[in-house]
């Protein structure tokens, strides 16, 4: 049977538009991949949405109590996981504690417990204090309606959560209410801040249902981003942090603090909206996801241009040939 | 232990839609719950097309009209426990405010019910597949296997995590086999390969710009160009040394223009977009709650 097969690139134009999609792929891979080896510190301004994000988290009163709804798996780990690990670390340094729940994946909640898991074993590396499941966070588990669960909970976290029950330090099943972390809480007004980590739509019923009965602060992917930005200027979103560039700049400002001069007097992180000054707390030798991945994508987005322009050029100089 | 203890960590307050466990009376309710679905099942069975449709509009309207009557009758302000309604108005507000729990509680079960029904389904069509010896009837055992396997151990680990082990259990120091099995399925297997699966996209993207991201108009040109811009402001170290370039203080840094190109564009059409969606679904939703989606009904 005689088969169609395209003729080879004639000329070097051709040949731009017709790279074969295994060599690409393959650079893709080399252009992920390799900066992963390679202690990488690369210059970034924090976006205005992060500043106010981590703001926001860094004012909190130590002691509280917030909600973190994860709405996130190893899909999206790259950034969800940056951004969990990032806010949690945020809180712990603020000895705030916090309930876990989703609304959007059954599989989010363990995948969060994993990670809290593995900052209680830096902290303890470090000899900090870890984080006390009961004493300290709660995991509530999964709950399948989205909508009625966000109505719900804007009424009443007591009513929305009733009944469920954790077991305590001392191995017994007891309401989640008489925890530490929940006895002062009954609705959304005794939680300073809500935090959603989300790669999924979860965050527009957050939007539509709590954002005008708490500040609601939204962590969510680099696609979710643009989506997001009407939201946080129109002020229903108290900070936002998209994408793995959201966390590099949670990461800068853990460490670089907002309005906070280093020990030259320079200011490094500037907020166009405060002068309140909020100290970074972290080493800055300090790698987080943000820092490790960032030159990953840094340079895959250098290749994506580089294809575009290829492309471009392929075409422009067929087409020149063609005219003539 | 009442058996259904077996399925659930929920131990809610006492209403008149449920008891305590084991008790007389959640043996009593479940009954008639039970009694009430069977027969409402025969009915819907033997009933025809017609009655089955007029049924179907009535609970859907019902139950639509609790959210929307919710979201316009006006909510307690301080209302404090134990308080009485003073006037008519206010006790419509106050059953609200009670119920609100309650129907969320039920949505809630039905919306798990939905996941059962789904495993259901898989099954249904895989296991079919199976017996039949149908194309690629292989794929379904090692799907089919998978998901006894994944439910069996998640299920004993959840529970040796809620009921035994407790919260020593979140330090692996403490794991048994049935935890690090758990964590090899779930974490190591489940959980890798929806990385995998979605760092596929990286692949499609490249492949899909740099065959489809081309000069052919001026639109497309003026697209391109707005997300070069945006493309290099995300870039940390070409921002930088374009900002030294025109001078930090300059509005034309990478920062300002994408800044500009966002808020001036970017954000207006999206809100834009959003409202087409919101008045969309707002009459997609008007035609379900109304039963007037004749294929839904159906």
């Amino acid at each position: 049977m005689a088969t169609l097969e395209t003729p080879p690139p004639a000329t070097f134009g051709e040949m731009l538009q017709a790279l074969p999609r295994p060599f690409l792929y393959l650079l893709l891979i080399m252009a992920t991949s390799i900066p992963l080896f390679f202690d990488i510190h690369l210059p970034n301004k924090p976006s205005d949405a992060a500043m106010d994000l981590y703001a926001v988290t860094m004012k909190i009163p130590e002691g509280s109590t917030v909600l973190v709804s994860t709405e996130w798996t190893n899909g999206t780990r790259a950034e969800s996981a940056g951004e969990f690990e990032a806010l949690l670390r945020m809180l712990m340094h603020r000895n705030v504690k916090f309930v876990i729940f989703s609304i959007g994946d059954p599989q989010a909640p363990p995948v969060a417990k994993d990670e809290i898991r593995q900052l209680n074993e830096e902290r303890k590396k470090n000899h900090e204090r870890t984080y006390e499941r009961w004493n300290d966070w709660i995991e509530i588990g999964y709950y399948a309606n989205a909508e009625g669960t966000a109505v719900s909970l804007a009424a009443s976290i007591k009513n929305t959560f009733a009944g469920k029950k954790d077991i305590n330090p001392q191995g017994v099943q007891q309401d989640i209410f008489e925890s530490p972390v929940l006895k002062n809480v009954s609705t959304l007004k005794d939680t300073p801040v809500f935090f959603e980590v989300t790669a999924s739509s979860t965050s527009t019923i957050y939007i539509q249902r709590i954002s005008s009965k708490v500040p609601l602060a939204l962590l969510c992917t680099g696609v979710m981003g643009p989506e997001a930005v009407p939201y946080y200027s129109s002020g229903q979103l108290v900070g936002l942090a998209a994408g793995l560039k959201g966390v590099l700049d949670l990461e800068t400002l853990m460490v670089d603090g907002l309005n906070s001069p280093d020990k030259d007097g320079v200011v490094k992180i500037a907020s166009p909206k405060s002068n309140e000054v909020i100290p970074g707390f972290m080493d800055p030798k300090f790698q987080g996801k943000g820092v490790k991945y960032f030159p990953a994508l840094h340079v895959a987005m250098v290749l994506l241009i580089l294809a575009i322009i290829a492309g471009n050029t392929g075409m422009f100089l067929t087409k020149g040939k063609t005219n003539s | 232990m009442n058996p259904m203890m077996f399925f659930a960590d929920l131990i809610p307050p006492h209403t008149f839609w449920n008891a305590a466990n084991g008790s007389p009376e959640w043996w009593t309710k479940t009954l008639v719950a039970l009694l009430a679905v069977s027969v409402g099942f025969f009915f819907m069975r033997t009933a025809g097309p017609r009655v089955r449709r007029l049924v179907i509009g009535a609970v859907t309207l019902v139950a639509g009209a609790f959210f929307v009557l919710y979201f316009v009758v006006p909510q307690p302000v301080n209302r404090h426990a134990g308080e009485m309604p003073l006037s008519v108005p206010e006790s419509l507000s106050f059953w609200f405010d009670d119920a609100l729990p309650i129907v969320s509680t039920i949505a809630n079960t039905l919306a798990a019910f939905l996941l059962g029904l789904g495993v259901y389904s898989v099954l249904t069509i895989h296991v079919r597949k199976v017996w039949r010896q149908q194309r690629d009837w292989g794929f379904s055992v090692v799907l089919l296997v998978c998901i006894v396997i994944m439910a069996l151990i998640g299920y004993a680990d959840w529970y040796d995590r809620k009921f035994v082990g407790g919260a020593k259990l979140d330090d692996p120091a403490f794991w048994g086999w049935i935890n690090y099995a758990n964590d090899f399925f779930f974490n190591g297997l489940l959980q890798q390969m929806d990385a995998a699966m979605f760092s596929v996209i990286a692949f499609y993207i490249l492949s899909a710009a740099y065959r489809a991201f081309r000069i052919r108009s001026v639109e497309a040109t003026i697209l391109l160009a707005s997300a070069l811009v945006v493309m290099l402001s995300l870039m940390g170290a070409v921002e930088f040394g374009w900002n030294v370039l025109v001078g930090n203080g300059s509005m034309f840094t990478l920062t300002e223009i994408a800044k500009w190109l966002r808020d001036s564009f970017q954000t207006p059409a999206i809100r834009a977009i959003d409202f087409g969606v919101g008045i969309g679904a707002l009459a997609m939703g008007l035609r379900l709650w109304l039963s007037l989606e004749k294929q839904g009904a159906n």
